[in-house]
């Protein structure tokens, strides 16, 4: 053989961050988290709608409908789609909810946001909510010129909570998340991972098991909602009051956008020659997906320093070789959240400079 | 059913309570044109000025009711320290 083949194992792989990435079959494979608890998720990537046109719901594959609305496909962070109508009339998206969050014990609901303007007319506007269009409501996230609040419906007593003196402003995304606990009577209100409002409530919120009295989700099911931008909703089977941080880009829901893993193989000898060509995975559909990208790094040193863009396997390839006792190899994933990535074992060719030996003419050496 | 208001002022740690005992009803619409699009047939408006809650129609917009709101602030204990 030409050259040694090194095996690239995963049990000292730096994950970060560590909570989105998790090594498995000792060793062999990272793979992306799926995000805890997450039990619904819509992108609003698909391109531009007719009136009644079926919106899909990533998670479960499920549809919804649109109501006259236009999901336009404009740029987003540069990227894919949103949530809007700017047709007149009425209009909206409504899913069936998934069956984990009918009559839940706790619930976070957040999305992206942007509004082109603040004025409701002193009207209240729901943004997502399980109260329109339905005989029994749940729970509507709305605003009221320029202010933010949850609506909850208990057995004993309807709740308004809404903020006073919110400063938004226009034509900004923001992260707006909103959740409850009834085991603690807790409801709370998230701006941009900031809590606006945490407040208690009594009673248990109400729900129905009957489809025909069931609220559907309601996604910027009104009129005045024109106003609105939407993206990236995201229902959680969980609850928590801790300030976050928010994913950092409508298009990617993992706190930090792009998770990455890197590994890194020592030769054993000084000057190594790296043969990139013969980089390999046993399963490169991610790769060819463009779900796993990479950079790398060779030194004779075990610190790896990174720089430059993010290539794909078959850039990587036609780099040729790399010098140095130690190759880093950075991993990121990239997922809108559908799509759980999975890093392969792979193997790389090696040389050592040692073995590369010029061959010299044969020195006579006169015997007297 | 009775509905509560919180309004909370986050920058002044103030909070603003109110609490309506019964739906109030709009004289000038029948409650079945309420059916369609909206389970709500009045709606509640922060007026800060009077430190007041309006309760408006949700389809005609008239004025129904108008309650003065309970303030308490953060010397009260009632605000989270946290926020």
């Amino acid at each position: 053989m030409a050259y040694l083949e090194k095996i690239i194992r995963y049990n000292q792989a730096e994950l970060m961050p560590a909570e989105e990435l998790e090594i498995i079959e000792n060793g062999s494979k990272i793979q992306l988290k799926p995000l805890n608890n997450l039990v619904f998720l819509c992108h609003f990537d698909q391109p531009r709608q007719d009136i009644m046109g079926p919106v899909k719901e990533e998670l479960s594959g499920k549809l919804g409908f649109g109501i006259g609305a236009v999901l336009a496909n404009q740029a987003k962070f540069g990227t894919t789609g949103l949530l809007h109508y700017a047709s007149s009339g009425a209009g909206g998206v409504v899913f069936s909810p998934p069956q984990e969050i009918i009559s839940p014990n706790q619930l976070m609901i957040d999305f992206w946001i942007k509004f082109s303007s603040l004025d409701t007319g002193g009207e209240k506007r729901y943004l997502v909510d399980r109260a329109q269009s339905g005989n029994i409501p749940s729970w509507g996230i709305f605003i009221q010129d320029g202010e933010l609040g949850i609506d909850l419906w208990t057995d004993v007593l309807t709740y308004t909570f809404q903020t006073v003196g919110l400063s938004l402003t226009t034509g900004q995304w923001y992260h707006l998340r909103a959740g409850f606990d009834q085991s603690i009577d807790q409801v709370v209100l998230f701006l941009d991972g900031s809590r606006i409002l945490e407040e208690n409530f009594s009673g248990v919120i109400m729900d129905s098991s009957q489809v025909q009295d069931m609220c559907p989700i309601n996604c910027l099911l009104s009129e005045v909602n024109q106003i609105v931008y939407l993206d990236e909703l995201r229902i959680f089977n969980f609850f928590t009051n801790q300030e976050f941080t928010p994913p950092s880009q409508a298009t990617s829901p993992y706190s930090s956008n792009q998770p990455k893993a890197v590994v890194s193989l020592d030769s054993g000898f000084s000057q190594a020659n790296w043969l990139l060509n013969t980089l390999n995975f046993t399963d490169e559909t991610d790769f060819e997906a463009g779900g796993i990208k990479l950079r790398l790094n060779a030194s004779e040193n075990s610190t790896p320093e990174f720089s430059g863009e993010l290539l794909t396997l078959s850039q990587v390839r036609a780099l040729g070789s790399l010098n140095g006792r130690y190759l880093h190899l950075e991993f990121t994933f990239i997922s809108d959240g559908n799509v759980q990535r999975i890093l392969p074992v792979g193997w790389v060719g090696i040389k050592p400079q040692n073995l590369v030996i010029s061959r010299r003419a044969p020195e006579i050496i006169r015997r007297y | 059913m009775p509905r509560k208001f919180v309004f909370i002022d986050q920058k002044n740690r103030i909070k603003y309570f109110a609490q309506l005992e019964k739906e109030p009803l709009c004289p000038n619409c029948p409650s079945r044109a309420f059916r369609a699009f909206s389970s709500q047939k009045f709606q509640g408006k922060f007026n800060f000025e009077r430190s007041s809650l309006e309760i408006f129609c949700s389809r005609c917009g008239s004025l129904l009711v108008e309650i003065p709101l309970e303030k308490i602030g953060a010397e009260d204990g009632l605000f989270r320290e946290d926020y």
